[in-house]
């Protein structure tokens, strides 16, 4: 055979700017290799699209992003199929062709709704390449650019012969409106689409779109063609008849951190997408007058609860959001929360504090004129804005005063009633609220009374804890009512002074102030130290006055105050003897002194008192370390006069002496030390008569002083740990109440030990987390909480079989799982999907829940979505062609109407009798 | 790079008589120089008005000069060359697949015709445009047919348009007879007139500088007609029809910057719903499609000096809608006396002249944003592309429908673009043609493929590629389907139509069945084995159909060596890898079947004598009276498989194949066993032949052996001593390898009805036995001769007391023993039969084998009673007592001696010569053989019922 060697022309000169565009463009083909064959991907492995590679071509002066969309499976087993065998000229391959593979794939009915990915929705493919505006300056705006910019890109797809398809966005991106193309020499799709706020009224039902897709592939209907293969998917939105939730207060809801929804119920509308599939023309029919779209006869429903409200929150939200940086800061921070109350609080004429610290006596302290029993209560109350007999039994119910419940209880119905007024609630209505509350409000009575992780807070049971929780549910009751919280403080500040007047417990303190809780915790113990210590001196006075005859006429002594002392109260401050006699006196018994108790120290007075240390020199640092022990010795010689140091040792540090040998330890026989040096200056006096190591008054009203001038943000700081404490473990107690998976109960554990280190450390951005994990939880909750709710009135109304509990549980699963994947997490995700069959049990509950049987025909016709997808095999451009599938999606909105259409082509061959 | 070299097909040429003519008359008498310089300083201003006349004539103005120099040298042949050369580089217009040629020079034109029969161009007509020379220039021609009045799809006559620099247009007739003109514009001259038909309508356009204008085709009709009628009868001048008589036309104004260089008719497009809504969503989100009803837009592309490509959308006129009846329906036109006042044909004088015509703003639909410049366009025949040639060397092909750039062509400069279609039953392909005169190089491409079907070199740069022109005619119907062709016009001027064959254009895998289908059916009219078949084979596509077409070649073969070749070449071929293993089977079959054959040749001069296997004289006698008589018989075939045969139906590697079933026809098989026992003939040794052919072949042995009898029983061979013994060690051959065979064979003897055969085949089992059994013996020890003996007594009790006169240790079989008395009963049955002359053969000789004494008596009675023997002949025959011959019993030698063994042709004779071999039917002999028959009967039937 005679050789005919032509080569072909080759010439790479770029000469305009669209070359090279079109000379780029193709070099990112050549990098993908996407020359020849594509391989057909398998039905049966579920794909991802995800954009595997991104490109930057300039075009003149705008630069365009070439995105490589290529399917991944979702499960990783199904590693992607290689590219198709390489094409040889002699191919060994036996008749067998590989197809073009978005023939194949837009043929494929199988991509319907179920698939996610916009392309395959929109034109049925899987894989592409998308040219897109790299800025929002440089779109692709008119028919001109567009046709430009896609025609060079056909030229480079059919010079090298590139057979994936190539998308290129119009104009905005979000508009979603998209052309592109694709070929494989022989035949060739084109994509096209139509993006409009509406299109016309003539075209929005099945039938028109019909006819549209047929008109635009060239025909009309006939009989002889083959029937067009539909799917398609009308999403209704309905309303679920629900009141707003009203909480309902009562004595033990007040006793507990508030739980439950802040404004609105988590869900008020219902979606549904149903979904036909693959059904032929003319088995169902939808027109202007008529649909066949029952939703309740659809193949599967796609269910989706939602809240047309922007934000949801919960009542953690609200209580926890105070600490965040970002969030509310609705008073100023620069006013005490006296201040704040304005005008609903007029300030008693006090004495001042200082005053009163000149007062060394407590015989000097007017105790009684504050604590006179039948002096009107409102006199130093507040007045408003609340009830405040509602406050002060409020505070009471805080210090855990039983007596005060009734006037709490009546006082919350009457708030109750308040929040009910306005409103027109049915009987149902009721009903429904109370299941609610008592959903919203589970507590429960097994609740272990101690913590997930150690926390720095209030202890559980402390008026410190019920304080904080009752501020929380101040600010969360009465939200309408920002004065609330403050006048709750006041109010209680003023229960705390009363109480502290009258010598009352104010908090439990056990052994010494508990370094383990918070800061604010800590100064309700040293205040209720300051009492005690108070009422200790007290008693000594008393028995130092009786001792000496000197009595107190101001002192009205307590016939109750019965110390079990060992000694009648004496001058010397003899507290017992001590069982031995005196080295230096051998006849003389010892006796073991009254002696003063140390100062009880706060975290915060010991930081000051290390601070201060640190600024003095070492002897006076030595001094003030000795204090206490100078002031036993002064207490010991005045009970042991004839004591020597020897004696005092044997009392107060006995490992300093040994009796058997009768000597002091080597420590102590330092010359000149401290001890010694103490001891030779100590003069003899009793207690009674030596200056107070323990200022009890002074601090107590130092910390009063602090809480009245306290803003109301530094009131919330002090509450902060105790807060998230109380919130954090009332988040595992109403979690408890539809049980707690272990992946749930090790997930609360590990958000507690970054709470208690959030507590120690003071770190905020640990707050931050905690927080935002409770409120997610607690919405999660609540959404929850609702669907039970829902679903068991539906049950109520629906017609047995009911769905079983199970099915009920794996809904509301689901139903969560896509509320909550909508409200936080990133759109990267596949939106989980809640498939439900309309006629199963759980699809019928669905239906009564949102009253779907009730939908008319218009509101079929009108549903808020309605999309179509059209396949249809048909020769074209003639009929002596190869038969070519062609697509089209339709996309009808509310307010935007979108087409998205596949045209095939025979591009090699037409008609001859037409030409 | 190899490639399809491009068919061309040579059409017609120019003589050199006619082109001197053309030359003379386009040049005038007065052909001066100052004219052509005038000329060539006007195409070299660059104004706007020359613009597009430089495009059109860039070429033709250099050879201008070249000619304009060497006018002296015109009358030699070198001349005369160039000057055809440039005949044809001029403004050529074509019409109905270049059977008519325009050429224009300044104000004359000259129309040349091919009449169908011939293959040189006459002239039609010369004529020129009177008037002012300079105006009337000739800047724009065109020419298309008119339709008949009455049937609109006949011809009636050619119409030429011409385009003057003065913005005239004028009309001709071809031959030269002007019928009307109208002033287009005054103070522009005609950029180009075009007549486009497409599939649902036509136009005629006159294109300006800014704007064109669209003459409505009906109107234009009318108007020609009537001046035609008026001419003929003498009524009006062509000045007087002109100035009375209104073309209906539409001046268009498109949406430009830059001045028009081509319009291209693109059609007529309808947009549907969905694309009104894509071009709504282009404007605007908001944007509504209200119009319920479609609108129908004529649509254009446009090539300005600024835009690269502006596509022109205009809402046809109500009055063009009734060309789509005309189309449609194919009405003739007459038109009513309202129509003919619509269309301005109304004698009353109400004239517009055309210049005076407002523009009418033809919106853009949209524009190719390019910094090119369009150099020539050419419209594809589905009007679906515009191919484009612009000043970077690029050819650049337009979708108009999606009104994108769809390929690009680069390096390509000055190339001239064409189009070429190929039809095949209704579907239609189209091709393009570029030929780049840089590279003298002639290509052809499919479109979208981008797949360059054919390419060649061409040995000039002084050539060009025209299209053929197409078949239109004003109003005519333009469904019917023609041929859309491009003509190669090579360096000595010679008109070469472009054919592309249909296949090329199924280039994509997909489409490769049907290229291969098409090329398949070239194959079957083409013989196997010669160069086009070859080339044919080596485009096929599809591994199944090159490997189909391969084995169906070789089937057609008939000899070894020419199977030889013809595999050796397909090997050479470049795709023969695609056929993987097959071409090497074959090939080890050929050869195999090769060794039969050339092992086949009969050795001549080495014939025996005698029998190698010490065989009683009268047997050996009574053989070889039937060996000669087997050689006599005239009905078989003789003819042995051919080698294509042999590899459509033998495959070597094949496990077994059955060629008693079905699908093996008696026929065929014969020729097989022809084939396979050929050697037998031929000086092949036996072993050898039997280890390389018959072990080889994939059927067993008893199919081996039914061959071999049905070669025996139907084919012709002479057989001799020779062949006889190397049937003998054959057998000896087969029983080794599979005991049984000579069994069957002995079976396959007495079933048949052919003495002569059956006497043949039991002599040579008989021969096989006794050399089986001297091999055993000398292979075997005693024991395995005591089992032998055992095994044979249980089958022969009825022998068991002549065995007993055997010594003990001496193992006899029966079936080796008294072959004489044997050979002489069966002969004496062959020769009883032939006593008989209808239906000879119609008994087996198992049947008559018990009765072999009666048998005969029945056939001499058969013949006495036929034949009415006289009884004294029959006591002649017949002796009464037949002791008289049974006398000498002692010498059982000498009797036989004196026998006679033949097939005497006296029937007489014949009855002498059984009667002297078997006087005493129920003597001895008789009873022996008798015994004989009986055992082996028996024996036999206790085997059929195990079959």
């Amino acid at each position: 055979m005679e050789e005919n060697t032509v080569f072909e022309i080759n010439d790479f000169t770029i000469v305009t700017e669209m070359e090279h565009f079109g000379a780029a463009f193709e070099g990112i083909i050549q990098k993908y290799e996407f020359a020849g064959r594509r391989p057909c991907l398998a039905d049966d492995i579920k794909y991802r699209m995800v954009v595997t590679d991104t490109n930057v071509i300039s075009i003149g002066e705008n630069k365009l992003r070439i995105d490589l969309m290529q399917p991944v499976p979702l499960n990783p087993e199904h590693a992607l199929p290689q590219t198709a065998p390489e094409v040889t000229d002699d191919e060994t391959e036996d008749s067998y062709f590989a197809p073009f593979t978005v023939a194949e794939e837009i043929a494929n009915t199988k991509h319907g709704f179920e698939c996610t990915d916009s392309f395959v929705l929109k034109f049925g493919i899987r894989e592409c390449i998308i040219v897109s505006p790299n800025d929002p300056t440089c779109r692709l705006t008119d028919e001109n650019q567009v046709n430009t910019v896609m025609g060079n890109i056909r030229t480079v797809m059919h010079s090298c012969r590139c057979e994936v398809p190539v998308f290129c966005y119009i104009k905005d991106e979000s508009l979603d409106m998209i052309a592109g193309y694709a070929s494989d020499g022989n035949s060739s799709y084109k994509f096209s689409s139509v993006v409009l706020r509406n299109i016309n009224n003539r075209h929005c039902t099945m039938h028109d779109l019909l006819n549209m897709f047929k008109e635009n592939l060239g025909t009309t209907i006939s009989a002889f063609h083959e029937e067009v293969r539909m799917s398609s998917r009308f999403t209704h939105i309905v309303p679920l008849k629900q009141n707003d939730y009203l909480r309902n207060h009562t004595v033990d809801s007040f006793g507990v951190l508030a739980t439950g929804p802040s404004t609105s119920l988590p869900f008020d509308t219902l979606e549904v997408a149903a979904t036909w599939r693959f059904f032929r023309e003319n088995s169902l029919t939808e027109n202007r007058g008529h649909s066949d779209f029952d939703i309740n006869y659809a193949n599967h429903w796609s269910v989706k609860i939602r809240s047309t409200k922007g934000s949801l929150f919960g009542v953690f939200d609200e209580i926890l959001g105070v600490y965040k940086e970002e969030t509310r800061k609705a008073i100023r921070s620069d006013l005490n929360c006296a201040t704040i109350m304005g005008k609903h609080y007029t300030q008693k004429d006090l004495p001042n504090a200082f005053q009163k610290l000149t007062v060394n006596s407590a015989s000097e302290v007017k105790i009684g004129k504050h604590g006179e029993v039948g002096k009107p209560a409102d006199e130093d109350g507040t007045n408003g804005p609340m009830s405040p007999v509602l406050m002060r039994s409020w505070v009471e119910y805080i210090f855990n005063n039983q007596g005060e419940h009734e006037v709490l209880s009546h006082e919350l119905n009457l708030l109750n009633a308040a929040s009910m007024s306005g409103e027109q609630y049915s009987e149902e209505d009721l009903v429904n609220n109370v299941k609610l509350d008592t959903l919203f409000n589970y507590q429960d009575p097994k609740m272990a009374n101690s913590f997930l992780a150690p926390y720095k807070c209030a202890k559980k049971r402390t008026t410190t804890w019920r304080l904080s929780v009752a501020l929380a549910n101040a600010r969360v009751f009465l939200k309408d009512q920002p004065r609330a919280e403050p006048q709750l403080w006041i109010e209680f500040l003023l229960a705390l002074r009363k109480k502290y007047e009258k010598m009352e417990t104010v908090e439990y303190v056990n052994n010494g102030i508990d370094h383990l809780q918070c800061a604010f915790s800590q100064k309700m113990q040293m205040l209720q130290m300051c009492i005690d210590a108070r009422q200790k001196r007290h008693k000594m006075f008393d028995s130092a006055h009786s001792a000496s005859n000197t009595s107190d006429e101001f002192f009205d002594a307590n016939d109750s105050f019965n110390a079990d002392t060992t000694l009648e109260p004496n001058n010397e401050g003899r507290l017992k003897l001590a069982g031995m006699n005196l080295v230096g006196n051998p006849s003389e018994p010892m006796y073991i002194p009254i002696t003063q108790d140390s100062c009880p120290l706060t975290d915060e007075m010991i930081d000051a008192r290390n601070e201060h240390l640190f600024s003095l020199d070492e002897e006076e640092r030595v001094n003030l370390q000795m204090e206490l022990v100078k002031s036993d010795m002064q207490s010991f010689k005045a009970a042991n006069p004839d004591s020597v140091f020897a004696d005092f040792l044997r009392w107060h540090s006995p490992k300093d002496y040994d009796e058997a040998t009768d000597s002091i330890s080597e420590r102590m026989l330092i010359p000149n030390n401290v001890w010694i040096r103490s001891w030779e200056a100590a003069q003899p006096i009793p207690v009674a008569s030596q200056a107070r190591i323990f200022n009890d008054t002074k601090i107590a009203e130092e910390i009063f002083e602090l809480f009245n001038a306290a803003t109301l943000d530094q009131v919330r700081e002090w509450m902060k740990p105790s807060i998230f404490a109380a919130t954090l473990e009332r988040l595992t107690e109403i979690q408890s109440s539809y049980g707690v998976s272990e992946e749930k109960q090790k997930q609360n554990v590990k958000i507690a030990k970054v709470l208690a280190s959030a507590t120690m450390n003071k770190s905020a951005s640990e707050y931050d987390d905690v927080a935002r994990y409770c409120s997610q939880v607690e919405m999660i909750h609540n959404m929850k909480v609702h669907l039970i709710q829902l679903f068991q009135n539906a049950k109520e109304k629906m017609h047995p079989p009911h769905p079983s509990e199970s099915d009920v549980q794996a809904a509301i699963k689901q139903l969560v799982n896509i509320a909550v994947h909508n409200l936080w997490e990133d759109s990267e995700e596949e939106e989980p999907e809640l498939i439900v069959k309309p006629q199963d049990p759980i699809g019928r509950a669905l239906a009564s829940m949102g009253k779907l049987n009730e939908l008319t025909e218009q509101q079929l016709i009108k549903g808020h979505r309605k999309e179509y997808i059209f396949i249809w095999d048909f020769k074209r451009p003639s009929t002596t062609t190869l038969p070519m599938s062609h697509r089209m999606y339709a996309d009808l909105r509310q307010d935007k109407h979108s087409l998205y259409f596949a045209v095939g082509n025979d591009c090699n061959f037409s008609n001859a009798s037409f030409l | 790079m190899s490639v399809t070299r491009v068919n061309l097909e040579a059409y017609c040429g120019v003589s050199d008589e006619v082109a001197k003519q053309v030359k003379k008359y386009l040049l005038g008498d007065f052909a001066d120089e100052s004219r052509f310089e005038r000329k060539n300083s006007d195409s070299s201003d660059g104004s706007e008005t020359q613009f597009c006349k430089t495009t059109e004539r860039k070429e033709n103005v250099e050879e201008w000069d070249d000619w304009g120099d060497k006018q002296d040298a015109e009358n030699t042949t070198e001349s005369d060359e160039s000057m055809r050369n440039w005949l044809f580089r001029c403004d050529l217009k074509t019409y109905s697949d270049a059977e008519y040629l325009l050429v224009t020079w300044e104000s004359r034109f000259v129309l040349l015709r091919k009449p169908p029969d011939e293959n040189q161009y006459k002239i039609v007509c010369k004529q020129y445009i009177e008037g002012d020379p300079v105006g009337n220039e000739i800047t724009a021609s065109c020419i298309f047919g008119l339709s008949n009045v009455r049937h609109i799809e006949l011809l009636d006559s050619i119409i030429i348009a011409l385009g003057t620099l003065d913005g005239h247009v004028y009309f001709f007739t071809e031959q030269g007879t002007m019928l009307y003109y109208d002033r287009f514009s005054i103070f522009e001259p005609v950029n180009s007139l075009q007549f486009d038909v497409v599939k649902t309508g036509q136009t005629f356009l006159v294109v300006f500088t800014k704007g064109f204008f669209m003459v409505n085709p009906i109107s234009l009709k009318s108007v020609l007609y009537q001046c035609k009628v008026l001419i003929a009868k003498g009524e009006k001048t062509v000045k007087q029809i002109s100035e009375s008589i209104e073309l209906q036309s539409e001046l268009l104004a498109p949406d430009i910057k830059g001045n028009i260089i081509h319009v291209v008719f693109t059609g007529l497009q309808k947009p549907s719903t969905f694309e009104q809504y894509v071009s709504a969503s282009y404007d605007s989100f908001y944007a509504k499609v209200e119009k319920p009803s479609l609108p129908l837009y004529s649509t254009f592309m446009v090539t300005t000096e600024k835009e690269f490509a502006v596509f022109v959308w205009h809402d046809r006129e109500e009055q063009e809608k009734l060309l789509d009846d005309v189309i449609k329906y194919g009405k003739s036109l007459v038109p009513s006396f309202g129509i003919r006042k619509f269309f301005g044909i109304s004698t009353e004088p109400t004239r517009v002249a055309s210049h005076m015509r407002s523009a009418v703003h033809a919106p853009t639909r949209s524009l190719i944003l390019e910094t090119r410049i369009a150099q020539t366009v050419s419209r594809s025949p589905d009007c679906n592309y515009v191919a484009v040639t612009d000043r970077l060397a690029r050819v650049i092909i337009i979708d108009v429908i999606n009104r994108q750039v769809v390929l690009i062509f680069k390096g390509y400069r000055d190339a001239s673009v064409s189009w070429v279609s190929s039809t095949q039953d209704d579907r239609f392909a189209q091709f393009l043609t570029i030929f780049a005169p840089r590279r003298s190089l002639l290509e052809v491409w499919t479109v979208l493929g981008n797949v360059r079907v054919c390419a060649q070199h061409v040995p000039s740069s002084e050539c060009n590629v025209v299209s053929g022109g197409e078949n239109k005619m004003l109003c005519g119907r333009c469904h019917m389907h023609t041929d859309y062709n491009s003509f190669f016009i090579d360096e000595k001027g010679e008109f070469h139509r472009i054919v592309m064959p249909f296949h090329l254009a199924l280039t994509s895998r997909a489409r490769q069945d049907q290229h291969d289908h098409l090329r398949l059916k070239e194959l079957e009219q083409q013989n196997v084995g010669t160069d086009d078949w070859f080339k044919t084979f080596s485009d096929l596509r599809m591994t199944t159909s090159r490997k189909i077409t391969f084995q169906n070649a070789l089937h057609g073969l008939s000899t070894a060596e020419e199977a030889h070749n013809f595999v050796a070449r397909i090997k050479s071929l470049p795709n023969a890898g695609s056929l993987a293993d097959l071409p090497n089977v074959a090939e080890k079959s050929i050869g195999f079947y090769a060794r039969i054959v050339a092992e086949s040749k009969a050795a001549i001069g080495e014939y025996e004598k005698k029998s190698a296997y010490e065989l009683d004289s009268i047997v050996e006698r009574i053989l070889e009276c039937h060996m000669e008589r087997f050689g006599e018989r005239s009905d078989a075939v003789n003819d042995s498989l051919k080698v294509g045969e042999w590899l459509k139906h033998v495959d070597l590697s094949h496990e077994d194949i059955d060629v008693l079933s079905e699908h093996w026809s008696e026929h065929r098989r014969l020729l097989l066993a022809n084939l396979i026992f050929a050697p037998l003939l031929g000086s092949f040794q036996i072993d050898e032949y039997y280890d390389t052919v018959l072990e080889k072949l994939p059927v067993n042995r008893l199919n081996i052996v039914k061959l071999f009898y049905l070669k025996l029983n139907k084919s012709t061979n002479k057989i001799d001593w020779r062949i006889f013994n190397r049937i003998v060690e054959l057998f000896v051959n087969l029983e080794k390898s599979e005991t049984g065979v000579l069994k069957s064979v002995d079976r396959m003897a007495m079933d048949s009805k052919n003495v002569t055969l059956g006497i043949l085949l039991l002599a040579v089992c008989w021969c096989a036995r006794k050399q089986m059994r001297q091999l055993r013996n000398q292979d075997k020890d005693s024991e395995d001769n005591i089992d032998e003996s055992e095994h044979r007594e249980e089958d022969n009790k009825g022998n068991e007391e002549k065995n007993k006169t055997f010594e003990e240790w001496d193992a006899v079989s029966p079936e080796v023993e008294h072959l004489d008395s044997t050979m002489m009963c069966l002969h004496c049955v062959a020769l009883a039969q032939s006593l008989i002359v209808e239906d000879p053969c119609d008994v087996r000789i198992s049947d008559v084998a018990q009765r072999i004494d009666s048998y005969i008596r029945e056939n001499v009675a058969k013949w006495v009673v036929n034949e009415s023997i006289e009884t004294e002949v029959l006591e002649k025959l017949f002796p009464r007592d037949p002791t008289e011959v049974l006398a000498e019993e002692g010498d059982e030698e000498d009797r036989r001696n004196k026998m006679i063994v033949d097939f005497p042709e006296d029937k007489e004779t014949i009855v002498e010569r059984m009667y002297q071999m078997i006087p005493r039917v129920f003597e001895h002999d008789l009873v022996v053989a008798g015994e004989y028959f009986n055992n082996r009967l028996f024996l036999y039937s206790g085997e059929k019922d195990e079959m």
